[in-house]
């Protein structure tokens, strides 16, 4: 086999973008743009191609979400909420360890994880500081609680997004299909969270009534903002939802309207300055690193599978798999669960996306396969759980402790992330035996 | 007209092993807002002041890179931060020390001494180079003032264009 062989190429390319996305070396986006460089100029694939095999629906997405985050931040909405939930809870350590959690939950299978935790962890660290309560059970439930979250919806995890994207699943496809073994593993957290860690709170009652005194209406910054992004953020999810049924607007599609008609609201009639700086704000602020990572990685991945080398995948696994279709759903659930925990679930779940597609034929058309795509799902976004470094919430989290002169190493989170991944694993596993195999 | 020209030698300085509570004291004595500080051998370590002082007051939460933006929700919590300055007194000031501006060498330029100025307040610390030891601080006034003084000397100057000048321009072939 000749050194410029495709095939070989574009395997070099792979090996080289997960290399480099793992050791950490290198920038993600900049390894992945220059992987997709490589594969257009050695002509694995041509310019045609790579643009054809981006999926822009994803990076609309994932574009029209942040920008639509970013603006609403500035009502000062996720300050408000986590200082309602302190009042709420009238100070008890207790409850409010439950209630913030649930809180970056919610939140997070509405907005993307990282966004999440980035509004609420320095909150989180403020009422703790106050309460003078060790933080770090509360951030290790921040990042735990995000992750799971997320997974329930297909705006709120990457993987999610690009899996929903490249399948055709529908907002409530995932709300009907992971909704349920979230919900699940939510209360199975929250048990286990009270247990461990809730219970043995304790604070005084003169730091309660300090953080009594916080004034939740005063953390609002621009309310008229705050009901503008409200009404954006309503009609965007609510065009995820009929959109998709009724009009066949995709998802991508969606969020930029969204994202388009929250700076229009938000620029109308003031001065053209103070217009163009809103505007330019709310661009600049989108991760481009993030949005740049995902379009190489599409253009690496379209080069896999263009070359073979991912239907030879699929091909061996179903022999491995006997062919048998429950055992594939569970070597999938399973294998990206613990892969996810300790790689970027995004490269994986990219090159998996392909893979699955092309068990199609044998496993009886698109439609049957739909349980794998669940276990894709479920798989990978639970396994961001597991490691320090299994989804970017978590270091994101830990970054924020840092900070705050509260680290958490990567065995603290491990030790307690590892064993939480299993269980939300072995939940799904009976979920999907249960719900389709 | 350097840096030399306008730097101040006979300065207070503060030592990392004071306490914040002495390093305040010294502050509030010389009606100083901000010092360099430096170890044993007079390196250079960073500035300590009162905004210093603020900052390891307020909560991490609040200071921190990406930190909560506005705070007017933070009601009721004085009395704990009256406390909190209590319990820092005895504190080493080299564990807040501020090193978010780097200092001036001794080779920096005056414009860019100026442009620091118009963005920090307080003097600027200007190290040597090669040792990193503190050389001393310039300050808004002296620069200031030493223009002052430039532009008495300019206004002197007779009309004719001088030596150096000419040499300058001969050098790239301005005049022959």
């Amino acid at each position: 086999m000749s050194i410029l062989d495709p095939l070989l190429l574009a395997c070099l390319v792979m090996v080289m973008v997960y290399y480099f996305v793992i050791s950490d070396k290198m920038n993600q986006a900049v390894v992945a743009l220059l992987g997709m460089v490589l594969v257009i100029v050695l002509g694995v694939v041509t310019q045609e191609e790579a643009i054809a095999a981006i999926d822009f629906n994803t990076l609309f997405l994932l574009i029209g979400m942040m920008v639509i985050v970013l603006t609403m931040k500035r009502s000062g909405v996720f300050q408000f909420l986590a200082i309602w939930a302190a009042r709420a809870s009238r100070g008890n350590p207790r409850v409010l360890f439950i209630l913030l959690s649930l809180i970056t939950a919610s939140l997070s299978g509405l907005l993307d994880n990282v966004t999440t935790v980035m509004l609420i962890v320095p909150v989180v660290l403020l009422i703790t500081e106050q309460l003078k309560l060790k933080a770090w059970p509360f951030l290790l439930a921040q990042a735990f609680f995000s992750n799971v979250g997320g997974t329930a919806t297909l705006i709120g995890d990457p993987p999610n997004i690009i899996i929903g994207s490249a399948v055709g699943f529908s907002f409530m496809d995932f709300v009907y299909n992971a909704g349920p073994v979230v919900v699940m593993c939510l209360v199975v957290y929250v048990a286990l969270f009270d247990f461990i860690w809730g219970r043995h709170m304790t604070t005084s009652l003169r730091a309660r009534a300090h953080l009594l005194r916080y004034n939740p209406v005063a953390a609002l910054e621009d309310i008229p903002l705050l009901y503008k992004s409200l009404f954006v953020l309503a009609l965007t999810i609510g065009s995820f939802i009929f959109g998709h049924m009724y009009f066949h607007i995709q998802t991508g599609t969606s969020a930029l309207a969204g994202a388009v008609l929250l700076l229009l609201l938000d620029s109308w009639k003031i001065d053209k300055e103070e217009r163009n700086k809103r505007v330019q704000k709310a661009f600049e602020h989108v991760e481009w690193e993030t949005v740049f990572f995902f379009l190489g990685l599409f253009v690496v991945v379209a080069a896999l599978e263009k070359v073979g080398v991912l239907n030879f995948f699929a091909e061996q696994m179903v022999t491995f798999t006997q062919g048998d279709f429950n055992t594939m759903a569970m070597v999938i659930l399973w294998g990206s669960g613990l892969l996810s925990a300790f790689i970027n679930n995004i490269p994986f779940v990219a090159t998996m996306i392909p893979i699955i597609k092309d068990m199609a034929p044998q496993f009886g058309g698109a439609e049957a396969i739909n349980p794998l795509w669940w276990s894709l799902v479920l798989g990978a976004c639970f396994g961001g759980n597991g490691s320090l470094i299994g989804a970017s919430a978590n270091v994101i989290v830990a970054a924020y402790a840092g900070r705050a002169s509260q680290p958490i190493s990567f065995m603290k989170f491990t030790l307690a992330g590892f064993p939480l991944m299993l269980i939300s694993i072995v939940i799904s596993t009976i979920y999907i035996y249960w719900r389709y195999l | 007209m350097s840096i030399q020209d306008v730097l101040m030698t006979n300065i207070i300085s503060l030592n990392k092993n004071a306490t914040i509570g002495e390093a305040m004291a010294t502050l509030k004595q010389y009606h100083l807002s901000s010092a360099p500080v430096t170890d044993d051998n007079g390196v250079y370590l960073g500035k300590f002041g009162i905004r210093c002082l603020l900052r390891a007051l307020l909560p991490a939460a609040v200071t921190m890179e990406g930190g909560l933006g506005h705070v007017d929700f933070l009601l009721g919590t004085m009395p704990g931060i009256a406390k909190k300055m209590k319990k820092l007194e005895s504190q080493k000031i080299s564990e807040f020390l501020d090193n978010d501006l780097a200092p001036l060498t001794l080779e920096s330029s005056l414009p860019e001494a100026m442009r620091l100025m118009c963005a920090y307040s307080g003097s600027l610390p200007v190290i040597d180079s090669a040792t990193k030891k503190l050389a001393g601080v310039v300050s808004a006034r002296s620069v200031l003032s030493n223009l002052e003084i430039l532009y008495t000397a300019i206004s002197l100057r007779p009309d004719e264009i001088n030596e150096d000048d000419l040499e300058l321009l001969r050098k790239h072939k301005v005049i022959s």
